[in-house]
């Protein structure tokens, strides 16, 4: 089952996933990671994803979505632990424009 | 046998009515790669993709996938085995009253319980990916023939299928969008490890991207190899077919008095 921890640091919010994020998980997570995004008090999301098994485009699409609702605010996303399976994915989607890939991590703002 | 083939024919006999079209076919389709399946009209290949996809049922121990027969699969496994496939057909195989963007979408609707939002992203993201993004909100009529392949190719992928199946992927296409298409599935191999069988007559295309190829010849397996085997083989009806296939104006008699014939009867049709 996949799973969302989720911690504020000063004015970041870090979140961390685990498991499957994919079109069978993305339904329930995307409601939390979406209500996160829209709460107030930080400046820059988080999302670690170094404990995920697997990400699909379902998965991306959350991503970009969580993206948005913070770009609305001003506000940054950062990407870390990102493992060869969800670069691959992010570049095969032509995302990685979107999102600054560097060090296995990425900003998107 | 083939114990490390994704899909294992062995011995596949195929018949529509009492005529027989495909003979005792044996080949194994090797994971994360390219099997492009080739061989002049009529030869059986877009039957061997039926079979490969379920569409066509195979006798009982003539069709395995993972080691497990698909010619006793029930209507269960059939279903969880086409959960893992994309298909794209010949013809793109559209809805027209639907615009492109709800075509690419009809598989997440009806199989999956994601948000109106993010169905639409994912549906950006594939159209984006064979270069149609712009045209989500068009109908299907206001493409190009070249165009909507595309769009099927995009719904084909909506699922980020394991397997993903092409008929005639280059059909009707302008060289730059054909090398475009060709360019995509091996990434799709590349990126994701995808196992792609693509059937193909257009040489070029299949040389380009094929790990393994696979000639029909009549309903008969004429040779499997890799391109440069195929290419060195000392087959004379694989050369014939290669030159064959090279040279249009050596195309066979049959092929091109049964273009005349479908070419008189559509002119008829139109009058």
């Amino acid at each position: 089952m996949p799973s969302r921890t989720e911690s504020t640091h000063s004015d970041r919010i870090l979140v961390r996933l685990e498991g499957p994020i994919d079109r069978q998980t993305v339904p329930n997570i995307r409601k939390e990671l979406l209500s996160s995004a829209k709460k107030s008090g930080f400046s820059e999301m988080e999302i670690d994803l170094s404990q995920i098994s697997h990400l699909d485009t379902a998965g991306i699409a959350m991503i970009v979505e969580v993206l948005r609702t913070l770009d609305r605010r001003n506000r940054k996303l950062r990407l870390t632990g990102l493992n060869e399976n969800a670069v691959r994915m992010i570049r095969l989607s032509r995302l990685d424009r979107i999102f600054d890939m560097q060090n296995h991590s990425a900003v998107g703002s | 046998m083939c114990d490390s083939c994704l899909i294992d024919v062995r011995g596949l006999d195929s018949y529509y009515g009492n005529r027989q079209v495909l003979f005792d076919i044996r080949v194994g389709i090797p994971r994360n790669r390219i099997t492009v399946i080739m061989g002049m009209s009529g030869c059986g290949k877009t039957t061997l993709l039926r079979h490969l996809i379920g569409l066509k049922p195979s006798p009982p121990g003539q069709l395995l996938v993972d080691n497990e027969d698909m010619g006793q699969f029930d209507p269960a496994r059939m279903s969880k085995f086409r959960r893992r496939i994309g298909v794209l057909f010949q013809s793109g195989a559209l809805f027209n009253s639907m615009t492109v963007g709800e075509n690419v979408a009809v598989p997440l609707k009806v199989h999956t319980r994601l948000s109106q939002s993010t169905i639409r992203i994912i549906t950006t993201i594939k159209l984006h990916q064979v270069g149609l993004s712009e045209f989500i909100d068009y109908m299907p009529s206001q493409l190009s023939g070249g165009m909507q392949k595309r769009a099927g190719l995009a719904r084909s992928l909506v699922m980020d299928p394991e397997i993903l199946f092409v008929d005639e992927p280059s059909s009707g296409l302008d060289p730059i969008t054909a090398a475009g298409l060709d360019n995509l599935i091996l990434e799709l191999r590349d990126a994701l490890g995808m196992t792609i069988i693509v059937v193909t007559h257009e040489l070029d295309s299949a040389f380009h991207i094929a790990d393994q190829m696979i000639v029909l010849d009549a309903g008969r397996l004429l040779s499997v190899g890799t391109p440069q085997e195929i290419r060195a083989s000392r087959d004379e009806r694989v050369a014939q077919f290669l030159k064959r296939q090279a040279d249009p104006k050596q195309e066979d008699n049959d092929a091109y008095i049964k273009r005349l014939v479908g070419e008189r009867s559509r002119k008829v049709g139109v009058q």
